[in-house]
């Protein structure tokens, strides 16, 4: 048994990560959670998940085998070989995602940024705009960028903080957030973001969802739940609707113009000024 | 419609499906295939109500007590709704229990 190289990723405090040969023939006791072809971090794989008597197993045809067990504080990769890159990626894409959701830490396909401390997260379909308003806000408005693509966020009755040190594998290595951020941040508010492709930049909404619009939402935008058996998929559920009870959740519609998102940011700031979570 | 579905079912949630009280109403959702079935106020008191007891006649009235209304219409809206959830597989029928 030996410690590899995968502790120089990013994962949460704790985490052990562990190279050992291990019986695939837990298989045997075992039930599928997911057996499909995925696109990770532009490779291909044909994964299968397992939720196994001591966690979930990932594993590739011709790849590697992933363990995540203890809760998601230990990862263990089969063979005594250094991660190959298929394998990495696994490593950083769904087993990170899995770890933190048996730690009570649930994936949003997002970005977020944070003013005076909080974090605003902008979620939507790919091609709404996401990156785009993060990154005009970080550069224009010296807002503080947290996420590109995946966002961590655990939720509780008292709160919901996102954790915006987690890997964003769509930005470089020196775009990433610096030690200065937290490890948490307090989550302000949610945007549905609903970029249209014509129309006046000046014409620029923000309604208020209902929590039911809400919670419906985040569910739709979470990412890899697939990989999650009936049990994390209620705690995963659980903390959707803590998230859509204790935190606004906003659908924001704009043109996708350059000239719109001065009028994006100026309503995001005096949304920002307003807000107070509701308890 | 279900025509399983009367005054006398005796109802519980199908396996897999989650239901949870947001304030403004209800919503279910079915794990196994992401399926999402929002309720009101109203209908939220019924299945709450429902789930507790497994009956639809103490449900019903337990809305009752809460919503004034003309019984027929409350029967007819609480045994449609009913209906809806078991059609779309979010509560069952208990087998061999009427």
């Amino acid at each position: 048994m030996s410690r590899g190289d995968a502790d120089a990723f990013w994962f949460p405090p704790g985490t052990v990560f562990l190279r050992e040969k291990f019986n695939r023939g837990q298989e045997t006791q075992s039930k599928l959670v997911l057996k499909s072809f995925e696109q990770i971090g532009g490779l291909e794989f044909d994964l299968s998940c397992w939720r196994t008597p001591d966690g979930y197993l990932l594993s590739s045809i011709g790849g590697a085998s992933i363990l995540v067990s203890d809760g998601g504080l230990r990862i263990t990769c089969s063979g005594d070989t250094e991660p190959d890159a298929a394998t990495t990626m696994l490593l950083w894409g769904p087993v990170a995602i899995l770890a933190l959701a048996l730690q009570g830490a649930f994936c949003l396909h997002a970005s977020a940024v944070a003013l005076n401390g909080k974090a605003w997260v902008f979620a939507g379909d790919s091609g709404r705009g996401k990156s785009t308003l993060a990154r005009y806000l970080q550069q224009e408005r010296h807002w503080k960028r947290l996420a590109d693509d995946i966002l961590p966020v655990c939720a509780s009755k008292d709160g919901a903080t996102v954790l915006p040190h987690f890997l964003q594998l769509k930005l470089p290595r020196n775009e990433q957030v610096g030690p200065e951020v937290p490890r948490r941040v307090a989550l302000a508010g949610v945007l549905h973001l609903e970029s249209r492709e014509e129309g006046s930049a000046e014409d620029v909404t923000c309604q208020r969802l209902s929590r039911q619009e809400a919670l419906k939402f985040l569910i739709h935008q979470s990412v890899a739940t697939r990989l999650m058996d009936a049990d994390l998929l209620s705690e995963h559920f659980i903390a959707c609707s803590n998230i859509a009870m204790g935190v606004p959740v906003w659908s924001l519609q704009f043109v996708r113009q350059r000239e719109a998102l001065p009028v994006v940011a100026s309503l995001l700031e005096s949304i920002s000024a307003e807000n107070e979570p509701i308890r | 419609m279900n025509r399983d579905a009367d005054i006398e079912s005796e109802v519980r949630f199908s396996p897999g499906v989650l239901y949870r009280n947001l304030g403004d109403g209800g919503i279910l959702v079915d794990t196994k295939n992401g399926n999402y079935f929002a309720l009101n106020r109203t209908g939220a008191v019924f299945l709450e109500a429902l789930t507790r007891s497994g009956k639809a006649t103490s449900a019903l009235e337990d809305v009752r007590q809460l919503y004034p209304v003309e019984d027929g219409v409350l029967e007819k809206d609480m045994l449609d709704l009913l209906a809806d959830l078991i059609d779309a597989r979010l509560l069952e029928t208990v087998k061999g229990q009427r």
